[in-house]
């Protein structure tokens, strides 16, 4: 299980709030953890994920505002923050990253774990 | 209610409606329905800007409607995921959602448009003719 790090309800983010996108975990039958993170308002651009050791981290902007008066806000202005310590055997390196509708996707492979096709033995019969 | 900055703190009775601004004039009916998306309307002198955030609900998913004063949006969302799939951690709200918000001021409702990126929906609608500022001229005095 994928423990949190740095809630900033806990004062852990140094330099500045920003606002913890929700997020999804699951894991599939191939034993890959998925992570949907919600990242609305945000541009493929302005997504920004690290990983640096086993920490992964999750970074979204919003890319714009708008013209006008603001006379009503319940969206917060802060970015996106949010990082995940991957277990130790979780595969860093082969992480899948998609992109639509705000919701980020991330497929993290098992260590070691190769997809592949495997062969069926017998001739149809 | 939890105080504004949390896109799930929404969910609530009459008594938070207007998130962190304190607007009455935004107002989130919330009988059957089950969360209400956060929103950020805009004001400019030709256009009222309404801004709802619904990641991961595509436009097949979504219905607007515009009534008197009232504009509504209202849909349903799915969590996704394979056949086999086993969640861990779910923190994204899903399923019908309902948000009703009170236009504050006159708009040509036969004008508005709708368009959805990224997970935010985009309503425009242009204020009505008779409440854009105009100039006006003074006459001469004799």
């Amino acid at each position: 299980m994928m423990a949190r790090k740095g809630d900033p309800r806990r004062g852990e983010y140094p330099g500045g709030h920003s606002r913890i996108p929700a997020t999804d975990v699951s894991i599939d039958d191939s034993g890959s953890y998925l992570l949907r993170c919600e990242l609305p308002g945000v541009s493929r651009e302005g997504v920004d994920i690290t990983l640096s050791r086993n920490e992964l981290t999750i970074k979204g902007s919003r890319s714009q505002d708008e013209d006008g008066r603001l006379i009503v806000q319940e969206i917060p202005r802060e970015e996106f923050r949010r990082t995940f310590i991957l277990r130790d055997d979780l595969d860093g390196g082969g992480i899948e990253a998609k992109f639509d509708l705000g919701v980020l996707t991330l497929v993290i492979p098992r260590k070691g774990i190769k997809s592949q096709s495997i062969p069926i033995d017998g001739n149809g019969e | 209610m939890r105080e504004g900055g949390n896109s799930r703190g929404h969910l609530g009775s009459e008594s938070d409606v207007g998130g962190t601004t304190g607007d009455r004039s935004v107002r989130c009916f919330l009988s059957e329905c089950g969360w209400a998306p956060p929103v950020d309307i805009y004001q400019s002198d030709t256009e009222l800007v309404v801004l709802v955030e619904l990641p991961g609900v595509d436009r097949e998913e979504m219905e607007l409607h515009i009534s008197g004063d009232y504009l509504t949006v209202s849909g349903s969302k799915g969590r996704g995921g394979a056949e086999g799939e086993v969640f861990r951690r779910m923190e994204r709200n899903t399923g019908s959602f309902e948000r009703s918000i009170r236009v504050p001021s006159p708009v040509d409702a036969s004008a508005a448009s709708a368009s959805l990126a990224e997970g935010v929906l985009r309503v425009v609608l242009p204020v009505a003719e008779e409440q854009k500022p105009r100039r006006l001229e003074i006459e001469k005095g004799s």
